[in-house]
């Protein structure tokens, strides 16, 4: 009960406060507010990429003719793949985990209650490869329960967790393992995912927004010394971490946000290995993008929820900017929904001179500041990524899309997920969704969803 | 590993145009900033460019300022972190996970996890709150339409 009137309280000071803002000051300051902020994020990220870079990624050595990591010791690695409804994708991804050239792992697939034939498509393949092994189970449970019983069938301490329908790159389960091995605090190691699907304008403006956002936002975090998630597509974990904060959650729409912040409560801490390639499917259509956001936004806001009050202690004190920029995040999005709201009321009632805002458009001479950082996002991203994939820089030009695909949606999915999970009475069960994995897939795979 | 489906030719070209009208957009923003410069300049028949230009350059400089005191406050924060936690490791390390560790999580007895472990295929039955009802192993698996948990006998099966 209490729980619940906290999140109404929530909700109202979200609602309540960019109003607030421009009632007591003037519209014009909640405006800057909304320009200024991506502004400030974007130089933060900047600075976290580059400094990232020159303090590891520039040592590191890499090329196509690049000689296999070494973990010290070659412990045994499990590479977990729950696989839903994966008859189209699963084989490839399994091959391509069966292909790494570390030379000791299993690769087990968690068939978690498909409907289709992915049963048989891992039983067959099981049959071919020896260090292949299956687990079903006998009803749909869900990501994170398949995760969980991925560990508890798993011969290794080190679990490397993929997507069913992700590609790893031959040396990614090693370069995620390695840090672990050498510091023994380091409980996860979050991956480098790649996209593939850049069929349609959506799907390429993707590439260039987990280049010139993501990559920047997980070195800054890695240089923080905090990740507000790892990726759930591909990350590396330590069982026993895993086991001492009770593995993944099964009530969490976003099982990666939840494990991260519960294994960084515990004091472990997380690495990012941009060398740990992972080729991924991605929506390429709007609707699909826009669901899959408003999705990672709902599981930011349960997380929020989670840890809001029970966070401010001593022992936590390195999580408090990350769940302050979280708070600033989300009270963008309000205050940029507040600024149009104000706009559009501004044309059908008369509103006090100071609440009313006149456009939209951000002044010339910040327009053409925003302009400017944008571009030098850009090319520092590309700069530092390309090594990773050498012709990263033809999709500069689909990259101006990527302040509309990442704020503007941003704001929207904030807008919606919010309130949904501040209202919502019962946190129930979280199960797979059909996902958008381009529109390759999309003749072949007609999954109902669950 | 790129997956390019094929488009229409049209509907490529639909992207690259509306691309393209994006960043006339992006350049109009900028334009429209320098624009604003020059027009703040030429307000002041006599004054020289340059002067004109100080309010802004200083404009400027605070958004500098801001980014430069950002990535300061990082990179003191990442070297503060190397110098004090250096070569230091607070936490003990910790063993692998024991089996009986596992088991004790799991709720499971100790042999069925090994043979789980062991298994190259098997099956895992949940109750309706999530628990493990049972596990089966060797099974062949049947796939849909037929419901696998009760489509065939398994070889073992403990509840």
């Amino acid at each position: 009960m209490i729980e619940r009137l906290f999140a109404l309280v929530i909700l109202c000071l979200a609602l309540a406060l960019p109003f607030a803002l421009a009632a007591l000051a003037t519209g014009d300051l909640l405006l800057a507010f909304v320009f200024f902020y991506p502004l400030f994020m974007s130089g933060l990220w900047m600075a976290g990429g580059v400094y990232f870079w020159l303090h590891w990624e520039r040592k590191w050595q890499w090329g196509e003719h690049r000689v296999a990591p070494e973990v010290p010791g070659t412990p045994f690695i499990s590479i977990l793949v729950p696989c839903y409804n994966e008859e189209h994708s699963g084989e490839e991804t399994l091959l391509a985990a069966l292909g790494q050239r570390y030379p000791n792992f299993e690769v087990i697939a968690i068939n978690d209650g498909s409907r289709d034939g992915t049963g048989a498509v891992l039983e067959a393949l099981a049959q071919r490869h020896e260090r292949l092994r299956v687990v079903h189970l006998a009803q749909n449970q869900g990501k994170a329960m398949a995760l969980r019983m991925g560990a508890l069938a798993a011969r290794g301490e080190y679990l490397v967790c993929i997507d069913g329908d992700a590609a790893l790159d031959p040396d990614a389960a090693a370069y995620l393992v390695a840090p672990m091995v050498a510091n023994p605090r380091v409980g996860a190691v979050t991956g480098n995912p790649r996209i593939r699907t850049r069929s349609t304008l959506v799907g390429r403006i993707q590439v260039g927004e987990f280049s010139s956002i993501i990559g920047l936002i997980k070195r800054t975090q890695r240089v923080y010394g905090q990740v507000f998630t790892v990726s759930g597509v591909v990350a590396a974990f330590r069982r026993r971490a895993l086991d001492r904060v009770g593995y993944w959650s099964l009530d969490m729409i976003t099982e990666d946000i939840d494990i991260s912040w519960k294994l960084q409560r515990d004091h472990w801490s997380i690495f990012y290995e941009p060398r740990a390639l992972c080729w991924i499917l991605m929506p390429e259509t709007v609707r699909g993008l826009f669901k899959q956001r408003l999705r990672w936004a709902q599981g930011g806001a349960e997380v929020f929820m989670k840890n809001v009050r029970s966070i401010w202690i001593w022992r936590h004190r390195r999580l408090w900017p990350l769940m302050a920029e979280y708070c600033l995040s989300a009270g963008w999005a309000f205050a940029f929904g507040m600024s149009i709201v104000l706009w559009a009321l501004g044309h059908f009632i008369a509103l006090p001179e100071h609440i009313r805002i006149q456009k939209l458009m951000p002044p010339g001479f910040t327009g053409m500041v925003l302009a400017a950082v944008c571009i030098l996002q850009f090319m520092i991203s590309v700069a530092i990524d390309r090594r990773y994939e050498p012709r990263l820089a033809r999709t500069l030009y689909w990259i101006i899309w990527y302040p509309l695909a990442y704020w503007l949606v941003g704001m929207f999915t904030t807008l919606l997920a919010f309130p949904k999970v501040m209202l919502k009475t019962r946190r129930k069960r979280a199960r797979w969704d059909s996902p958008d994995r381009g529109i390759q897939s999309m003749k072949s795979s007609c999954i109902p969803k669950t | 590993m790129i997956i390019r489906t094929r488009r229409a030719p049209l509907r490529r070209a639909f992207d690259a145009v509306l691309t393209a009208l994006a960043w006339a957009g992006f350049f109009y923003l900028f334009a429209s900033g320098i624009r604003d410069i020059l027009v703040g300049a030429s307000t002041g028949l006599d004054v020289p460019f340059w002067s004109a230009m100080m309010p802004t350059m200083g404009t400027l400089s605070v958004y500098v300022l801001v980014g430069v005191f950002n990535g300061v406050l990082l990179l003191v924060w990442a070297l503060y972190n190397q110098i004090r936690f250096a070569g230091m490791d607070r936490r003990k390390p910790l063993p692998p996970l024991a089996d009986d560790e596992l088991v004790a999580s799991f709720g499971l007895p100790g042999q069925r996890v090994d043979a789980l472990q062991q298994a190259r295929v098997a099956v895992i039955d949940h109750d309706h709150d999530g628990g493990i009802a049972g596990v089966r192993l060797g099974y062949e698996w049947i796939a849909a339409p037929v419901k696998p948990a009760v489509a065939a006998s398994a070889e073992a099966c403990v509840a």
